[in-house]
């Protein structure tokens, strides 16, 4: 008999004799081991199974199988987040495609429960989108369909009754975490996932945090920064904000952590040189966004003359702001497509840029009279409905501004702070 | 040893011997996906043939079965192998049951068989997964222990998760 025929032998007996007690003298013992997995298997081998369940979710609910799956992610709960997302992570990296993360897509506004506004001005923010795989807001009644479903939780604002208190208003959103104001001065770091929640040190001059440590830096712009429909995203904790009027000027990059003076903390970015400029660089035709922790710019514009749309789509490669001056900014051009209309009637608005797949972008699309979100993959050519139009905002398709909550594994956690409520 | 005075071509059988003194007969680029038996191989001086005194012969040869597809597999240098290999592994890990899937364990982790831990301990996550708590502790016969009001405690600590 040769190896492989032993060795195929002595598997196929292997799976067939167990538990039945004869065979190699070991019978007692492996039945007794049938009824003992989990006692009888090492804590070290045991954490490997639990690391692998597929989230945080998962793994809190198991937690609560017997005290020592309890213990094993509670004990010493960061190293098991470490260890969790150090699996995961690595598991991305091998499989690719199809490793996606969960995200939603929410139109910035007033954060509502109910969905009810005050005033006509104030849209509630709102669940725009999210794929399947992703269950984190749920209807808040029967009545409200699934594709315009709100933040379906109260958080508990802390607010002086007995005034009503007023509405607070989502302003950006980093990763899982959503940064909410009562009032200019009152504003809050939340997870709406785990519905944890901070209030920042009062005055605020930070939006994002990445590290759980919070500095207080005051910077003065160089530039003026209001873009209410585009929001500052952060990555690698650096927080990017555009600047200009009417136009898309460039776009200001602040990082709290860095040095001691406000000029090392801050510098402009310019903008690639493919930018397209003039009528192009108009404010609703750029998007700004972060692809799997990476920035990256889009603009987005319609061609007349050549009967197309323009997309182009750049990532920045100098993102460690090594360099204060301006010019040093480098970007990839990693798209430059042009985009066939589908219809004569049809006209698209670049809305936001898909937080992990950097090919997919999500627009505004009307065709005749129906307006819809779609998304357009590069890879594919083609444009697939995402979901409704959302009905309260009228025809000002510019003042939908979409901010992107991306689920890492294991929902980001918000320290407490010393010294507030 | 014979195998000393063969040419370089030849690879090195090495025989190794499990506690119920079962020997198998391997090449050494079998048996070296598993991380103990490499780093004995790579001592110098290393013997021909090693005792597994932790492992019986059933679970050994199952280890070596995979060990042998896995390094056949990676000698080719077709592209499809990583495809071939996981269907091989979902193969590997289809029917076993709980008893054998635990000495299986054992015995890699015991031979630091990096690879097949993490197919193993990837087959038992999957039998926990989609699973309800109480569906858990019948599947793998475990008492809860908690003290009463403790398990509501947990429930009541972390309720997004259990919503």
């Amino acid at each position: 008999m040769d190896e492989s025929q032993r060795l195929r032998r002595l598997s196929k007996k292997g799976r067939s004799e167990l538990g039945d007690g004869d065979g190699d003298g070991d019978g007692g013992e492996a039945a007794a081991a049938a009824s003992t997995f989990m006692s009888d298997v090492s804590d070290d081998l045991l954490l490997e199974i639990l690391i692998r369940l597929p989230d945080a979710r998962a793994v809190i609910q198991f937690s609560s199988v017997c005290n020592r799956w309890f213990s094993l992610v509670s004990r010493s709960v960061l190293y098991f987040i470490h260890e969790f997302n150090h699996h995961h992570r690595r598991r991305r990296r091998l499989s690719g495609p199809g490793s996606e993360l969960p995200y939603t897509l929410l139109r910035r506004g007033t954060y509502s429960a109910s969905g009810s506004s005050l005033c006509s001005h104030d849209t509630p923010c709102r669940h725009l989108f999210s794929p399947d795989k992703s269950k984190i807001f749920r209807p808040s009644s029967l009545s409200v369909p699934s594709s315009s479903r709100y933040l379906d939780h109260n958080l508990d604002w802390p607010w002086p009754s007995p005034s009503p208190p007023p509405q607070p208003r989502v302003f950006s959103s980093f990763d899982d975490l959503l940064l909410v104001g009562l009032s200019r001065r009152k504003l809050y770091v939340c997870n709406p996932v785990t519905r944890q929640q901070a209030l920042l040190p009062d005055p605020p001059a930070h939006e994002h945090t990445q590290t759980g440590q919070w500095n207080e830096s005051r910077f003065r712009s160089p530039v003026r920064l209001y873009f209410w429909h585009c929001a500052p995203v952060g990555s690698h904790g650096i927080m990017y904000r555009p600047f200009g009027e009417n136009n898309f000027e460039g776009i200001v990059a602040f990082d709290p952590f860095k040095g001691a003076a406000d000029s090392q903390r801050c510098r402009l970015i310019s903008l690639p040189v493919e930018f397209g400029r003039g009528w192009r660089d108009k404010c609703n035709r750029v998007r700004l966004g972060v692809v799997r922790g990476r920035l990256r710019l889009c603009q987005f514009y319609w061609d007349k003359k050549a009967d197309y749309f323009v997309l182009k789509a750049w990532e920045l490669l100098d993102a460690t702001m090594s360099s204060s001056s301006s010019s040093s900014s480098s970007w990839n051009l990693v798209h430059h497509v042009r985009l066939r209309r589908r219809d004569e009637t049809m006209s698209l608005f670049l809305i936001a840029l898909h937080p992990e797949d950097g090919d997919v972008f999500f627009f505004t699309r009307i065709v005749g009279g129906d307006r819809d979100i779609c998304q357009y993959n590069i890879r594919r050519y083609d444009y697939e409905y995402v979901c409704e139009f959302p009905k309260s905002i009228g025809y000002d398709l510019h003042s939908l501004c979409i901010l992107t909550l991306v689920y890492p594994w294991w929902p980001t956690t918000i320290p407490v702070l010393l010294g507030t409520n | 040893m014979s195998s000393s005075s063969t040419t370089t071509t030849t690879t090195r059988l090495l025989m190794l011997k499990a506690s119920d003194g079962v020997t198998f007969e391997v090449e050494e680029a079998v048996a070296t996906k598993l991380g103990a038996i490499n780093n004995m191989v790579e001592e110098e001086g290393s013997e021909d043939l090693i005792c597994l005194p932790n492992v019986n012969g059933k679970f050994l040869g199952m280890v070596l079965e995979w060990c042998k597809k896995h390094a056949n597999n990676n000698t080719n240098s077709d592209k499809g192998n990583d495809e071939v290999n996981k269907w091989w592994d979902k193969e590997f890990v289809m029917d076993l049951d709980q008893n054998t899937l635990y000495h299986l364990l054992m015995a890699a982790d015991y031979l630091s068989g990096t690879e097949l831990v993490d197919l193993l301990t990837e087959k038992v996550a999957s039998m926990i997964r989609g699973k309800k708590v109480e569906e858990i502790r019948e599947t793998f016969k475990i008492k809860s222990d908690f003290l009463p009001g403790q398990e509501e405690e947990i429930r009541k600590k972390n309720s997004w998760a259990f919503e």
